[in-house]
């Protein structure tokens, strides 16, 4: 087993070395062609890099097509310079130009082609908690008290998919599995206490609209929008504590409930409104983001229906008649933070219509700086 | 109301039939206990059996009466027997009888003496006062020996003729007190059956004896010797009682006493007491009970009813109803009594059987651990007339002796509390003889101690039972060893639960300490971990600024790379020009050896034509035609003189020209000797344009001013490319094009440029000046080309469309509006050359060509157009006949990237690029020899060549970032090279006056560099503040004929 690690150590040493040493090769490669640009000698630049165009790193790569992109502009070949400037994309799907840096009329070609993702896909999990917004309160156990709701830990994970229709605005649709929970404490006659702890399973399908800084490494965003909440499984124990007096001093009788279900209790489709925001930190060419966000349940979560149904099915369990609980009416918010992983869907393209007016202005602006 | 009258009728009926019953108030029914004698006209049912009994009793003088417990066995012989006896049953002797009813009890030899004294004293044959001496002779006497009873016998007989007659009930008590284990007990009981046997025996005497035995204690008869015998030989078994007879035990003694009983009750009676002959006692205590309820609730004229059995309880609860009525009488001290004597005379054995167990009350009160007389009160209460659950019968006294027991063993069945406190001692006992063995095994050491769960059954039984002494001693002796066993097991197990409880404190604290160790743990990792994430965030962030960092240096590096590849080419050119110089610099040595010697030579002849002259003088006659020879002589020698001298001059000024561009350490001095050679070149005559001079001035004064000191720097962005350059014939103005779609204008001289309005959203590649110079001409990468008014610069430009491609180049035709476009037109295979004309905008497609013109030229005198392609041709078009020739064709891959005809139209010079050799090459045509002449020098492609107005000058530029200048007059001289722009040089032109070349760079650089280099030598004295020291003077001159002299007045003057 041992002697296996090793080798396949020393295997990927090998390649590492291999491939460090092909990134080495091509790194003079690429010297080599930079001397002659510089040189003047641009007709020999495509042969040179021709060898190491399929063994750059991708840095390399981008610095070769940068290069190859200049030397084709000198050559009045645009054809072949725009598709330099789109494989220095695909190399590079972030690469900006810079006025200061890069011969103006690359600047000018840059203009007619984006990188910009119009899709990114993401993944996060997180956790949450669910505070409870009664609507009517029921009183089952024959006192005019209160449920007290109390919170609870839950968790969530999801999947996304983000429509960029803008740089700094997009389309989000996400599918998160949401497992949230809360607890219920009613009291009855002399202080019998009964505490339920529900746990609910959700499929919740949000679509928002978010608003993101689209530079820097450290982006901050935020979003609003709906969100669909199919309530798939709701379990739930009771705990009932009958206080009673004997001989002088009380007696607290604890029982325990089986876990039940309450699904069948519940409205399966619910929705809500939900606002958010976090910061989306840039990692290479993807996204690390913290997020924060609160949804706001905006139906009725309990079935009325089924509200007072008794019964006698086994893992249902007869709270009402056995605990003589009854749900209140009332909607379940929900506070979840979470930490994902985006991935933008790069598409280096040629535009329709190339962006030169801004630069035009930009242009002229620089000399009045001057 | 039709029913009623028939109604009255049959209740009017019924009480008249009933009216007439008038009940005894005692109870027929004697319970549980046997019917006695007094009884006799109560019993019913055995009528008939008594008769075979007497049969074998006169045969055999002794009969056994065996049957199981319940069977009516006292009763038959109470009830059946003894009244014929009474009634005179005639034997052999006579009809008078002596009835001595006895049972062997706790002391059968006792039990019947007393029984003997009883009956003396009832048939007042003994006083009462004298029952103690009389008991102690009939005691002494039965005692004697195995006659003793017929000897008592004899004592009852007061006439021979008397039979005496002893019935012994319940025989099986012998058995017991056989095997009890009290000392003697054993020769008592075989005394006592002796005495039995040997009564009847013998026929002296006419003593007879009658047995009743429960016919489960038959084995045990053969204990004793004969006894058997004597039961084989006379045995009765009380048979089961039919349906009828038991119907008469129900209505016979109901009868007797006055009373009714319904025909329902007697058969529901009989239904349920079944063919069980167990349950006679049960029946008559049933019947017992329902008389009683009767007689106290009956209506008049209601005879015993199911009502009044059902209200006892009927059969199966009657007993344990009454039972327990009587317990609920007692308090609840009684109580406790009652159970410990119910359990004491109760046992159970191994078949799992209730049986009696006669205990003597002084031992139950020790048991209750109460006095006697408690115990006596509950026994009496139990046993009180109507009750009968216990035995000794209600008439007789109890003392500490007495010998309880149950009536009937029913009971235990019966009775529900019994059964269970019967089942709670079996447990106890159980326990108890385990929990001993158990000690007495620990004892030898075959056993551990206990543990639960034996552990905690045994605790929580003498928790419950409280175990005492005399309680346990009845099963068990080693009572101590028990307990102190149980004690030992419950210590060590207490102590092994603390340990234990100990031991999971402990784990539970380690435990707790662990999670409390690992919770702070986490926490500190997930601390950690934030920490770490955001040191990697940091360092993600130094990382980048690292690698920025690195960029920047890399850059510099580059930077550097390059200026000190730059340095070295130039160094390296340097040393290439100095062994040049080097060479020239000896050749000029040696000319000027040879000159001093031709000097010295001179000297000498001029010496030598003196002292000729001297002599010729002396000899004038002689020699005059010799003297005018000599002076022609000395005037040739100081011609040459003169002329090398100049030469050498000449190479002294090159010299320090080139020490100048080698000067490095000090401009002054650089400037010194540039200037000092530039003198000694114009002093003697050398040529205009010289490189080494040249180069000199030009490197001393960027030394003296700043290597960009002839440079244009054109507003906006730093990497603006400028394509093409037009200069005005007028004035010094420039125009100049660049990649960011504007086109600047500037004064050559001045130095400086602004932009123009015209600008585009795109690059623009060329511009050409009509020659009026009101418009300008812009040809971009679009496929038009727009033509703006100077003078009127608001105004918005003619477009003029229609090109297919990106525009190539502009040139006006000479004396017209018109000019000609040549563009990446391409159409169905060929180029286009379009003829716009500027003033009207028509365009017209001059000539189309299977080639796309990089660069045109208009020959001056607008008859011949020449364009340069990238595929190696120089193409001709004759703008008359637009035809069109290919004067030359390069090999592949060169390119010709620029042309340019001379102001006379005679030469035509092109610019190359050799990319195999990594050369650019100026060529230049005769048109008239039809002879080319190649210029080398570049190291890249020639984007531009040019002639100076005048058509002296031809200048080239290109990629190679570098400008050479050649003069055609001497075209084998070195090229004036003109170098320090920072990039590739696009397009160049001469200044009408042809003193000064411009060139549009890269990196937004127009280069403005004097031809002439006089002027640069204007401009190196005022930016310089000495002269030369004599030391100076001696190393760079080294030549002590060269006299010293001041360099520059201005400094001299500031000197001064």
């Amino acid at each position: 087993m041992r002697i296996l690690l090793a080798l396949v150590c020393i295997g990927c040493m090998g390649v590492s070395i291999r491939s460090a040493a092909q990134a080495t090769d091509c790194e003079l490669v690429l010297n080599q062609a930079t001397d002659e640009y510089n040189a003047g000698h641009f007709y020999s630049i495509s042969s040179i890099l021709t060898p190491c165009m399929n063994k750059f790193t991708r840095e390399q790569r981008q610095r070769a097509n940068l290069l190859l992109t200049q030397t084709y502009l000198l050559l009045d070949n645009p054809e072949e310079a725009e598709k330099s400037y789109l494989k220095l994309l695909q190399a590079n799907p972030e690469f900006t130009v810079d006025e200061s840096r890069d011969p103006i009329d690359v600047v000018y070609l840059s203009k007619k082609f984006t990188a910009a993702p119009i899709f990114s896909i993401s993944g996060k999990i997180g956790m949450n908690t669910s505070p409870v917004q009664v609507i009517r309160y029921e009183y089952s156990t024959g006192v005019q008290s209160k449920s007290k709701y109390s919170l609870e830990p839950g968790w969530q994970v999801g999947l996304g998919g983000e429509w960029h229709i803008r740089d700094e605005i997009s389309l989000n649709a996400e599918v998160n599995y949401v497992a949230s929970g809360f607890k219920v404490s009613k009291t009855g006659f002399d202080g019998d206490l009964l505490e339920s702890t529900d746990r609910q399973n959700w499929l919740r399908v949000p679509i928002s609209l978010k608003y993101s800084v689209a530079e820097g490494k450290y982006r901050p965003y935020g979003y609003v929008g709906l969100s669909l909440d199919l309530l798939f499984k709701d379990k739930a124990e009771i705990i009932t504590i009958n206080k009673s007096e004997q001989d002088g001093t009380s007696i607290e009788t604890v029982a325990e409930s089986p876990s039940m279900d309450f699904t069948y209790r519940r409205n399966t489709v619910n929705r809500s409104f939900f606002v958010g925001g976090g910061i989306k930190i840039k990692y290479k060419l993807d996204y690390v983001f913290f997020d924060l966000r609160y949804s706001l349940g905006l139906t009725n979560v309990v079935n009325t229906n089924t509200q007072a149904e008794f019964s006698d099915s086994q893992d249902k369990g007869d709270p009402i008649y056995r605990y003589w609980y009854t749900d209140d009416n009332f909607r379940i918010d929900n506070l979840a933070i979470s930490v994902g992983y985006i991935r933008p869907l790069y598409k280096p393209r040629k535009l329709k219509k190339a962006r030169t007016k801004s630069l035009f202005k930009k242009i002229e602006k620089s000399d009045d700086v001057e | 109301m039709v029913e009623q009258p028939y109604r009255q009728d049959e209740s009017v009926q019924l009480a008249e039939t009933l009216v007439e019953i008038h009940p005894d108030l005692d109870n027929p029914f004697p319970g549980l206990r046997p019917f006695t004698v007094d009884e006799c006209h109560l019993f019913f049912g055995r009528e008939g059996q008594v008769d075979e009994m007497l049969v074998k009793m006169a045969k055999h003088r002794f009969v056994s009466v065996l049957g199981h417990s319940g069977s009516g066995k006292s009763s038959l012989m109470y009830c059946g027997m003894l009244p014929v006896l009474f009634g005179g049953f005639i034997t052999q002797t006579g009809p008078h009888w002596h009835v001595i009813a006895t049972r062997p009890g706790a002391s059968p030899i006792d039990s019947l003496c007393n029984s003997i004294i009883e009956y003396l004293i009832a048939t007042k044959r003994i006083d009462e006062n004298e029952q103690t001496i009389h008991k102690a002779i009939i005691n002494s006497v039965l005692r004697s020996g195995p006659d003793g009873l017929i000897e008592i016998s004899r004592f009852l007989q007061e006439n021979a003729n008397e039979n005496v007659f002893f019935l012994i009930d319940q025989f099986e008590e012998i058995f017991r007190h056989f095997n009890s284990g009290i000392e003697g007990a054993i020769d008592d009981a075989q005394l006592y059956v002796n005495l039995i046997l040997n009564a009847v025996g013998q026929t002296k005497i006419p003593a007879y004896v009658s047995i009743t035995m429960r016919s489960d204690f038959m084995g045990n008869c053969s204990s004793f010797t004969g006894l058997t015998e004597l039961i084989n030989a006379s045995n009765y078994l009380v048979p089961q009682m039919t349906r009828e007879q038991k119907k008469m035990v129900i209505e016979g003694p109901v009868a007797v006493s006055g009373g009714r009983i319904s025909k329902r009750l007697v058969k529901k009676l009989l239904s349920e007491i079944g063919s069980n002959q167990d349950q006679l006692p049960i029946l008559q205590h049933a019947l017992m009970r329902t008389w009683e309820f009767w007689l106290s609730n009956r209506e008049p004229g209601e005879p015993m009813d199911i009502r009044h059995y059902n209200a006892i309880g009927r059969i199966s609860q009657a007993l344990s109803q009454h039972a327990n009525e009587t317990y609920d009488e007692l308090s609840s001290r009684d109580k406790g009594i009652a159970e410990v004597l119910f359990k004491s005379i109760t046992e159970k054995n191994q078949e799992n059987k209730g049986m009696r167990r006669p205990c003597r009350l002084s031992l139950v009160a020790e048991l209750a651990e109460a006095s006697e007389e408690d115990v006596i009160n509950v026994v009496e209460h139990f046993r009180m007339s109507g009750r009968s659950f216990l035995m000794p019968a209600a008439n007789v006294p109890l003392e500490s002796n007495s010998m309880i027991e149950l009536s009937h063993e029913s009971l235990m069945r019966i009775w529900n509390r019994l059964d269970d406190w019967v089942e709670d001692e079996y447990e106890s006992v159980t326990m108890y003889k385990r929990l001993s063995e158990a000690a007495s095994m620990y004892q030898i050491g075959k056993t551990g101690l206990w543990r639960p769960p034996d552990l905690q059954l045994a605790l929580n039984w003498q928790k419950k039972q409280k175990p005492t002494r005399a309680w346990a001693q009845r099963y068990d002796e080693a009572f101590e060893r028990a307990i102190v066993f149980l004690d030992t097991s419950r210590i060590t197990y207490e102590a092994e639960l603390k340990n234990q409880e100990m031991m999971q404190k402990r784990v539970l604290r380690r435990t707790r300490i662990t999670a409390i160790i690992f919770g702070i743990a986490f926490l500190v990792a997930i601390g950690l971990f934030v920490f770490a994430y955001l040191q990697m965030l940091q360092a993600d962030a130094q990382k980048q600024i690292a690698i920025d960092q690195k960029k920047i240096a890399e850059d510099q590096t580059e930077l550097a790379r390059v200026a000190l590849k730059k340095a070295e080419e130039q160094t390296a050119l340097a040393e290439s020009r100095w062994e040049q110089l080097q060479v020239a610099f000896d050749s000029l040595e040696k000319t000027t050896g040879k000159l001093e010697v031709s000097l010295s030579e001179t000297q000498r002849q001029r010496n030598r034509a003196e002292q000729l002259m001297i002599e010729a003088n002396q000899q004038r006659d002689t020699a005059q035609i010799q003297t005018a020879l000599a002076i022609e002589n000395f005037n040739k020698a100081e011609e040459n003189y003169a002329k090398f001298n100049a030469q050498y001059m000449l190479t002294l000024a090159q010299t320090l020209a080139t020490k100048s561009v080698q000067e490095d350490d000090e401009a002054d001095l650089a400037g010194l000797l540039a200037m000092q050679g530039y003198h000694y070149h114009r002093r003697y005559n050398g040529k205009k344009y010289d490189p080494y001079i040249y180069r000199g001035l030009y490197y001393s004064l960027t030394k003296l001013s700043s290597s960009t000191y002839n440079e244009i720097k054109v507003p906006g962005v730093n990497k603006n490319r400028m394509n093409s350059l037009v200069l005005s014939s007028k004035s010094n103005t420039l125009y100049v094009s660049g990649t960011d779609g504007r086109i600047f204008t500037g004064d050559f001289t001045k130095l400086v440029s602004t932009a123009t309005g015209i600008q585009n959203p795109y690059p623009n590649k060329v511009i050409a000046l009509s020659q009026d110079e009101n418009y300008l001409v812009n040809g971009s990468d679009s496929a038009f080309v727009q033509v703006y008014n100077l003078k009127s610069p608001k105004q918005k430009p003619v477009i003029i469309n229609g090109f297919k491609g990106a525009t190539n180049d502009i040139e006006f035709l000479p004396a017209s509006t018109s000019f000609i476009v040549s563009s990446g037109d391409y159409v169905g295979g060929s180029y286009q050359l379009t003829k716009v004309d500027q003033a009207t905008g028509t365009k017209e497609t001059l000539v189309t060509l299977p080639y796309e013109l990089k660069s045109i030229s208009i020959s001056p005198n607008g008859k011949q157009l020449a364009g340069a392609t990238w595929t190696g041709q120089v193409v001709l078009v004759d703008l008359v006949t637009k035809a069109f020739t290919i004067l030359v064709q390069e090999k592949a891959p060169q390119r010709i990237l620029s042309i340019k005809y001379s102001p006379d139209s005679k030469l035509l010079a092109y610019g190359t690029d050799d990319p195999d050799n990594k050369r650019g090459l100026v060529k230049l045509y005769n048109f008239e020899t039809k002879e080319t002449r190649q210029f080398s020098g570049h190291r890249a492609g020639v984007y531009d060549v040019e002639f100076s107005a005048d058509g002296k000058l031809l200048a080239s530029a290109g990629s190679d970032r570098r400008l050479q200048m050649w003069v055609l007059e001497s075209p084998e001289d070195l090229p004036i090279v003109m170098d320090n722009n920072n990039g590739f040089i696009w397009d160049i032109e001469f200044a009408k006056t042809s003193d000064y070349l411009i060139a549009a760079c890269d990196n937004s650089e127009i280069r403005v560099w004097p031809t002439d280099p006089a002027i640069l030598a204007n401009q190196v004295c005022p930016k310089i503040n000495r002269n030369m020291s004599a030391d100076e003077w001696e190393k760079y001159i080294a030549d002590e004929k060269v006299t010293y002299e001041y360099t520059c007045v201005g400094a001299l003057i500031e000197d001064y």
